[in-house]
């Protein structure tokens, strides 16, 4: 199952893009209450936002957004079946991307 | 010839100096290249002060009316300040946020295309009671707007 959501809703001449991605943000900074190791850091670094695979966001992150990290952005226009697709990278070279349809 | 062990170590040595310095010369291209992909440097452990030079590279700071920064004023939880920045400057690039008191103080950069209008929100972690700035680089110059968030629950303990 992808980490992405995306929700989209069309407004008068503009359409707001939401997304909440599934990912634990470690700062690197925590210690495992447990076993008292610091937790290696585990963050998205990079976040683009495409609309029909034109970049409209880049987005560089760093371990200050809060795990399991929401966005939203409001685009100008944006018609129905329009593509968006959202792809992260991050420090461990983990990515994923996710497409979705302006309904 | 014969080579005492001491030559043979300073040789060698030199020689080590010098592949360093070529594979050097070659990682430099490469660094340049991460510098654009995720600006490291600009998110290493620093002071506030030492961060936002990196960002702006010494440019003034124009305080501004024209961003909106919508935050709240106390933060229960640090872990989770959900933020709101719009602006109505034209030609809006990059939006930066800070954290002045966070061990990392920048949390993003967003870089906007012009069919973006200049409003977006996100959630930040914050260590502790802090001024939370958003600083918009439009038309080439820094503005920025900034807010106090009071924490009563830090975000960043283990």
């Amino acid at each position: 199952m992808s980490s992405i959501k995306i929700r989209t809703k069309r407004q008068a001449d503009s359409t707001q893009i939401r997304t909440l991605i599934a990912h634990p943000m470690e700062t690197g900074l925590n210690t495992d209450s447990k076993t008292k190791k610091t937790i290696a850091a585990h963050f998205i670094q990079q976040l683009t936002v495409r609309h029909n695979d034109i970049i409209i966001v880049t987005t560089d992150l760093a371990s200050g957004i809060s795990r399991n990290p929401y966005f939203s952005f409001e685009m100008k226009g944006g018609e129905p079946g329009d593509k968006i697709t959202i792809q992260w990278t991050d420090n461990q070279g983990n990515s994923d991307s996710q497409d979705t349809l302006i309904q | 010839m014969t080579q005492t062990r001491r030559q043979f170590i300073k040789k060698s040595l030199s020689l080590g100096g010098a592949f360093l310095g070529s594979s050097l010369g070659v990682l430099k291209p490469l660094l340049a290249q991460t510098e654009t992909r995720w600006p490291i440097s600009k998110f290493a452990h620093l002071t506030y002060q030492t961060a936002l030079k990196r960002i702006t590279g010494g440019q003034p700071l124009i305080p501004s009316k024209d961003i909106t920064l919508t935050i709240p004023r106390i933060a229960e939880n640090g872990a989770l300040v959900p933020f709101t920045v719009s602006s109505t400057l034209d030609m809006a690039e990059s939006v930066f946020i800070l954290v002045k008191n966070n061990p990392v103080p920048l949390i993003a950069r967003f870089t906007l295309s012009p069919q973006i209008n200049s409003q977006l929100s996100a959630r930040l972690k914050m260590a502790e009671t802090s001024d939370v700035v958003s600083i918009v680089l439009a038309n080439g110059h820094y503005y920025y707007t900034d807010k106090t968030v009071k924490v009563t629950l830090g975000g960043c303990g283990g």
